[in-house]
């Protein structure tokens, strides 16, 4: 079961990424600024807060790491 | 705007003494304006690697609150009541590597006003899988909530939330990006605290013979999921495109559905940049919510509010952000300055007594990186 579960995972995020793997130097683009999001986490922040007041929605407010391989 | 460079210079001085590797310090402040009220909220982080195994992330928010809120009483049906108040809020994050791909971090969080207080504590995991091609993360959050009150013979009550997130990240080219998260929360409320309560809220209940204000009364129990699906694109170095959808459902019977879309542009390398965006939300009606009762007094719904924030609503938000760096300035790798301002329309089609509200944010923050 674990196995099988080990290969679908894998599956899937080969699915989504193609199975292509980017070199270190491949990756500029997906570090940039441009490509960061939120832009500014502090006024994000802010932002949330706010909307927690006004609205009754929660959750889901963003990824808690976006993948770039930049380490 | 004093504030925010203020504290920028005093975690600036912090963080070129105690910094190795790339640190950073972001100091902000925003004001909020609507009809009802007025929020000046400062902010500041500082997160340092330095050359123990964690890195530290320290968070300062504060919201000074003033203006008045409509409160339905038991001889007018709405009237004005003053509000004032401060919220300092304090996060504390130590974070670390147990090995290349893996990263652990702890959170805590205390946040103080006149008369509640919050306590949090996440505990985080992420992981870089597949060539580095992907990051998945999951979280734990306990958050206890504390109120004591004057009104009501000085009630004191607690609330505990327990949240959880899944989350991952795919590269799926040189130039997109896909985000997909995942959260559930359960909340214990108390009456007067949690899950939106206002011990100071009122519903209107309409009889033959007498209008009377009846205090609203919540589930003490609140269950919600929420899922979300973002994805960035770069078309070239100077433009990219970040849209987002989440969908929401809670045990109250409110669904949601936020929509998202940015575009960035950059210009002289990344020094200069400008972000437009848009959000637009859509949420339905908590089941026992209504404008107001028709009943006999002794025939009130047990579960009952007025809460415009619980009735349906839709609200549209436009914006844009620009940012301009300098590099190399003293001891400081980058000095970036942003301004930032936008408005939200937000429409309440079954909030009859005040149907329509709108909202100014404007900001100013610094960011350093040592």
């Amino acid at each position: 079961m674990t196995r099988l579960l080990s290969i679908l995972l894998v599956g899937a995020l080969c699915a989504l990424s193609g199975c292509v793997t980017l070199q270190p130097w491949e990756r500029g683009l997906l570090n940039s600024r441009l490509m960061d999001d939120p832009a500014d986490p502090l006024a994000t922040l802010a932002d949330g807060h706010v909307d927690g007041a006004r609205e009754a929605i929660a959750g889901a407010e963003g990824a808690s790491a976006d993948a770039c391989g930049c380490n | 705007m004093r504030a925010a460079a203020t504290s920028a210079v005093l975690l600036s001085l912090l963080l070129a003494g105690v910094a190795h590797g790339q640190s950073d310090a972001d100091a902000r402040v925003d004001i909020y304006v609507d009809g009802d009220m007025t929020v000046v909220a400062p902010a500041a982080s500082l997160h340092l690697e330095t050359d123990a195994p964690v890195d530290v992330d320290i968070t300062w928010q504060a919201n000074v609150l003033s203006g008045a809120t409509p409160l339905l009483t038991a001889d007018v049906i709405s009237s004005a009541t003053r509000v004032d108040d401060v919220r300092h809020a304090i996060d504390l994050g130590l974070s670390g590597q147990p090995d290349p791909l893996t990263t652990m971090t702890g959170n805590a969080r205390v946040s103080v006003e006149k008369d509640y207080a919050v306590i949090a504590g996440t505990f985080a995991v992420q992981r870089e899988v597949a060539q580095r091609m992907a990051v998945l993360s999951a979280s734990y959050t306990a958050l206890f909530e504390h109120a004591w009150t004057s009104h009501h013979d000085g009630t004191k009550q607690s609330a505990m939330t327990h949240r959880a997130d899944v989350g991952s990240s795919f590269i799926l080219s040189r130039s997109t990006r896909l985000a997909v998260t995942v959260s559930g929360l359960l909340h214990a409320c108390g009456d007067v605290i949690g899950c939106h309560a206002n011990p100071y809220r009122y519903v209107l209940v309409i009889s033959p013979d007498d209008v009377l204000a009846v205090r609203e009364l919540h589930p003490d129990r609140r269950a919600r999921v929420a899922a979300k699906v973002k994805v960035s694109q770069a078309f070239g170095r100077h433009v990219a495109l970040h849209a987002g959808y989440r969908f929401y459902a809670d045990s109250w019977a409110i669904t949601g559905h936020t929509a998202e879309l940015d575009v960035g542009l950059a210009g002289l390398d990344e020094r200069l940049l400008l972000r437009l965006g848009g959000r637009m939300t859509r949420q339905t009606a908590a089941s026992f919510y209504e404008a107001k009762y028709d009943a006999e007094p002794g025939l009130v719904p047990g579960l009952r509010t007025g809460d415009r924030e619980l009735s349906g609503l839709w609200s549209w938000r436009v914006g844009g952000r620009v940012e301009g760096a300098w590099l190399g300035v003293g001891p400081f790798l980058r000095v970036a300055m942003s301004i930032r301002v936008h408005h939200t329309w937000y429409l309440y089609p079954d909030f009859p007594w005040a149907p329509r509200r709108n909202a100014w944010v404007g900001g100013f923050g610094i960011d350093a990186e040592y």
